[in-house]
């Protein structure tokens, strides 16, 4: 799928120096393609234990232990955290939450995403320009977007309210209780569509046209034709999509922060705000690192899970295709 | 092999990951790290002069006042002083903050937080510091008590005002033809607040801390309404007194009226700081439990509809609101003596009368300016201060006394402010309360969880 | 034809929806507060000015009526924090290219063992939540002496963008046509000569989207910046904007320091947005 992204460049028309000769071998080609890979991966290697498995591992220790934020002292408590944790209507409340939330991330995102690809595949006056348009919320930063969605929801003084005003409506709260999550997943999928946008953009554009053409003649629908035609194209792309803004979702957490922080009421705690709060408002660390196992766990297992599922039937397939 | 180089690497790897790793890890979060307790000993003497740095945090309020007097104090006392201003969260960032040891000298705190700062000696007290029999004397016996825990004075006041006093839009009573007719309790507040919406003078009368701040906003307006009202909250070592059979739970069944009949701004649980402010400066709304400060922002005609308009409404039998006190804290970062004199002067720079000038400098600024009263009547009632405060109420004769009335023996949270977990009980508080106004939970299941939370979080720490 | 219209009102919709956000809080930015506070709001400012950004950036202004008003009081916070933030983004797209380009290329072109194992397990670190792991990495940081400095941040930023860079860069290395280091290595070039003189020049573009996404993704990291930046010298942007946005402030003033800290990655993302079009990630 990848090599349709650009035109092979004409790799030997590169300047490469002749090597004239030289009685002794590079040490990069002496040794074995795997040693010589192990080499170029070391640095991120280094990286990843040092400061990635190693805060992991501390949490891990922290779940299973119960500290006094007050004295420091420190015991083991087995899975009583998990225990407490898992016992918490709370914590099951935060889990539907993160699940309600990742749900509509998700499905706005990419109904948002696959809708403006197939717009910008069509051709209008324009086009260029919102080509280029659409990657000004993307490349904003989330707390930012939080700050301008704020600008548009606030009741006071928001753009929602402003307009309602002009058509004598009363302010609808969007941030209340049972509006507070699809607000939220709205903003978020404002922010992460465009990056699908292209992501599948790039996909449909190698469809030929020709395919299209030839189902019109048949007589075939625009659904039958995005079924039968423009699917298998951007199948993968769209899965692989799907489980980074699922991913990013599951762990949103500025964007919470600035536009409801976790309210009304934890109307909005999804388990991110939750390990938050737990950990730096009321100082349970243990639970709050207990939280944070859980978390990790279902979001590799759904990621995994997914993964498998969505790539393994006729990804030969598309390899062959790249091939 | 390469099997034989996996492994190798993966060995050499974990081997990096401990050594990287176990020395701070023991150090700064391993077992048993408590703070040595800080040495006691014989009044310090103020530094003479010179040297020392500094590390001084606050929150965002008028950082540029702040920074042009960290530069006053440098310059006077050849100190460096470190100013850094913490974002957002404040008290949970600055918990984190002196939990891992960072040395900071003198920080911002409200003064629910300090009792566990002391228990877990994060902090130094006063009691070496040269001018603390001095300070106490002036202070008010209110401020003094509240910044008073185990018999120790632990930080100078940054402010001291009432959280809670009620202010009233003259311009919408007016409209409903209510106009000095005030009410003398919540419950003639809230007949008021559904009159003035008959009447059709506002739509939106009544602008409570509904607001979810941790350790601020709702619970708070819950503490201080239930104080007001001689609802017993929390006894003695903040032993909860209150049950679904409280007379709190009524009192949360009145706040989801008040939410239901639409009689509060739309989005008020999820209003921030500024929202409550501009909200209530955007006129309309006829009473509003305010921040007393916040009279010169609406006395304003560039940044107010309502300037003019906005009085303090007079205590009768009842009061409004309860005592908010914050502090300058001392960190405890093992410094020497001479350190802690620096930060000892520091502290008395901002929190009581200036060493050389012998002068109330800071907190006379800082009433002057902001109106933010000080923990000292000598700033409150001074004749510099009336002048100031003559161009930001209106008639204020009248008015001035009504606002001062607030602070003359105020009500106070001593019993859940003097525990160490009662930021932590707050703020599960904000996030529980919400949902008894919403209609989330019903009042009585809301009490029924803050008591619980109150006894779990005894158990805990112990009261 | 019929379709032609309902595809420019689709295009028209998209456009709306896209940029209508960020002109609103450009048009709050360009508001006195005084008409921002009056009871009606206004869709569009009636007395435009430049005066927010002016006092933000340290001079003195008139307000809507000619009074004077003297520079914002968080102004030296904002500026700082978007120096700091800079500074901070610009490490992290060069350490992160220096580190994930040859990681990516490795485990896209050579053949080597383990190379699905690695890939997955670097992209399975992304989905580790920054909130989860900030206690330990505090605990860390202040054993080393790094909280509180741009050093740590670099770094903390770094665990998240390597990851990122390694997954992307993998995608774009895999659609390099097979023979490319083939025809280098025949040609005489050292395995590292290939990939150095060859596969790199070959994908400049590719990676220039790299570094624009490390330099976003930097700007954009909110937790680790809370955490441990707030409140020291070495704050970035987005703590000093939530100390702003949090306390008692005035939403004008708040806007326009919002719209100052979009400028750096809109331009960033306006520039090279046709090269982030070619990101792909089809590369697992």
């Amino acid at each position: 799928m990848s090599t349709v992204t650009k035109p092979a460049p004409p790799g030997p028309a590169y300047p490469v120096e002749r090597s004239t000769g030289r009685p002794r071998t590079p040490f990069s080609s002496r040794i074995s393609p795997t040693r010589f890979g192990l080499l170029l991966v070391a640095p991120v290697a280094v990286l990843l234990v040092a400061i990635v498995i190693y805060p992991v591992a501390y949490s891990l220790y922290l779940s299973l232990s119960h500290t006094n934020p007050f004295t420091g002292v420190r015991r083991f408590a087995g899975v009583d955290n998990f225990q407490q944790v898992l016992s918490d209507p709370d914590f099951w409340h935060s889990t539907w939450l993160t699940v309600y939330y990742v749900v509509c991330v998700t499905v706005l995102a990419s109904a948002v995403a696959l809708g403006t690809a197939l717009l910008l595949r069509e051709r209008f006056v324009g086009r260029p320009v919102l080509m280029a348009l659409i990657v000004l919320p993307w490349s904003l930063s989330t707390y930012a977007a939080g700050v301008v969605w704020r600008y548009i929801f606030s009741p006071q003084y928001g753009l929602l309210a402003a307009i309602a005003q002009q058509l004598g409506l009363p302010p609808l709260d969007l941030l209340s209780k049972n509006t507070a999550i699809p607000a939220l997943a709205l903003v978020h999928a404002w922010q992460f569509a465009p990056l699908g946008a292209y992501f599948l953009l790039a996909s449909l554009q190698v469809i030929p046209d020709d395919l299209y053409k030839l189902a019109k003649v048949d007589g075939m629908g625009i659904l039958r034709r995005f079924r039968t035609i423009t699917r298998p194209y951007i199948r993968l792309p769209f899965a692989i999509y799907v489980v980074l803004v699922g991913g990013q979702a599951a762990m949103a957490f500025d964007l919470i922060y600035f536009l409801t922080s976790g309210g009304p009421g934890g109307a909005s705690q999804t388990l991110t705000y939750a390990i938050y709060q737990e950990t730096f408002q009321d100082l349970s660390f243990g639970p709050g690192a207990a939280m944070s196992w859980i978390l990790l766990i279902v979001v590799t297992v759904l990621t995994a899970g997914y993964y498998v599922a969505a790539m393994k039937p006729g990804s030969g397939q598309d390899k062959a295709a790249e091939a | 092999m390469v099997g034989t180089s996996r492994r190798r690497f993966l060995k050499a790897g974990g081997l990096a990951a401990l050594a990287f790793g176990a020395t701070p890890l023991l150090q700064a979060c391993g077992g048993g790290d408590a703070r040595p307790v800080p040495a006691a000993g014989p009044p310090l003497a103020p530094p003479s002069t010179g040297g020392g740095d500094l590390a001084m945090r606050i929150w965002g309020a008028y950082p540029d006042f702040v920074t042009s007097e960290v530069a006053a104090f440098e310059k006077t006392y050849g100190a460096r002083v470190d100013l850094g201003v913490i974002a957002g969260d404040y008290p949970s960032l600055m918990t984190n903050l002196l939990r891992q040891g960072t040395p900071l000298d003198m920080v911002y705190s409200l003064w629910h937080m300090p009792q566990a700062y002391a228990e877990a000696n994060w902090i130094h007290d006063f009691e070496r510091f040269w001018a603390k029999d001095a300070a106490t004397e002036e202070m008010l016996p209110a401020v003094r008590d509240a910044l008073t825990i185990n018999g120790k004075l632990i930080g100078l006041p940054y402010f001291a005002f009432v959280n809670g006093a009620l202010f009233a839009n003259t311009d919408v009573l007016r409209k409903a033809d209510l106009e000095g007719q005030y009410p003398k309790t919540y419950e003639e507040l809230y007949a008021q607040v559904r009159l003035i919406k008959r009447r059709g003078a506002s739509d939106t009368p009544y602008l409570p801390s509904f607001w979810s701040a941790p350790g601020f906003g709702i619970p708070f307006g819950f503490i201080q309404e239930a104080l007001n009202r001689n609802i017993p909250l929390f006894g003695p070592g903040g032993r909860p007194l209150f049950d679904e059979q409280s007379e709190v739970v009524d009192m949360l069944g009145q706040w989801r009226s008040l939410y239901r009949e639409g009689l509060v701004p739309p989005g008020v649980l999820t209003f921030q700081e500024s929202d409550w402010t501009e909200a209530f400066a955007k006129g309309g709304i006829a009473y509003s439990p305010q921040l007393q400060y916040d009279i010169k922002t609406f006395s304003d005609p560039q940044t107010s509809q309502v300037a003019g308009k906005i009085v303090p409404v007079p205590q009768q039998g009842q009061k409004w609101g309860m005592l908010h006190v914050g502090a300058y804290l001392i960190g405890n970062h093992g410094q020497d003596d001479a350190t802690l004199a620096q930060a000892y002067g520091l502290a008395q720079h901002f929190g009581y009368r200036d060493q050389r000038t012998g002068r109330f400098d800071v907190p006379d600024a800082w009433a002057g300016n902001y109106y933010l009263t000080q923990g000292y009547s000598a700033v409150n009632n001074s004749p510099a201060l009336a002048e100031s405060v003559a161009r930001w109420l209106p008639d204020p004769e009248t008015n001035w006394p009504v606002l001062k009335d607030y602070l003359t023996d105020p009500q106070v949270a001593t019993d859940l402010f003097h525990t160490t977990w009662g930021s932590v009980w707050m703020t599960y508080a904000s996030r529980e309360l919400p949902k008894a106004v919403n209609g989330d939970e019903s009042p009585a299941a809301v009490v029924k969880k803050l008591r619980k939370k109150a006894e779990s979080l005894i158990d805990e720490y112990g009261n | 034809m019929r379709r032609k219209v309902l595809i420019h009102i689709l295009a028209l919709i998209a456009l709306i929806w896209t940029v209508v956000p960020i002109v609103w809080i450009v048009l709050i930015s360009l508001m006195y507060h005084h008409e921002f506070a009056s009871a009606d709001i206004h869709l569009f400012p009636h007395q435009p000015t430049l005066a927010n950004y002016v006092r933000l950036l340290g001079g003195a202004a008139p307000d809507w009526n000619g009074t004077a008003q003297g520079p914002n009081a968080y102004g030296p916070l904002i500026r700082e924090g978007l120096l700091n933030s800079a500074q901070v983004a610009v490490w992290v797209t060069v350490l992160s290219m220096i580190v994930a380009v040859p990681a990516a290329y490795a485990l896209s072109r050579v053949q080597m063992r383990f190379r699905q194992a690695g890939l997955l397990t670097i992209v399975a670190t992304r989905s580790i939540p920054p909130v989860a792991t900030t206690i330990p990495f505090f605990a860390l940081y202040q054993g080393l002496g790094l909280s509180g400095t741009k050093t740590g941040l670099v770094i903390a930023h770094m665990t998240i963008t390597v990851p990122l860079l390694v997954w992307i860069g993998t995608s774009f290395f895999g659609g390099l046509p097979p023979g490319l280091e083939r025809m280098a290595r025949v040609d005489g070039c050292s395995r590292w000569r290939a990939f150095a003189r060859v596969v790199v020049p070959a994908s400049r573009h590719s990676m220039t989207a790299m570094a624009v996404i490390a330099f976003i993704t930097s700007w954009d990291e909110f937790t680790f910046a809370l955490i441990f930046n707030t409140g020291t010298p070495a704050q970035t942007f987005p703590p000093a904007l939530s100390s702003m946005f949090f306390q008692v402030s005035v939403p004008t003033d708040v806007a326009s320091a919002t719209v100052l800290g979009l400028i750096p990655p809109l331009l960033v993302a306006g520039l090279f947005q046709r090269y982030i079009r070619k990101v792909n990630l089809v590369g697992l």
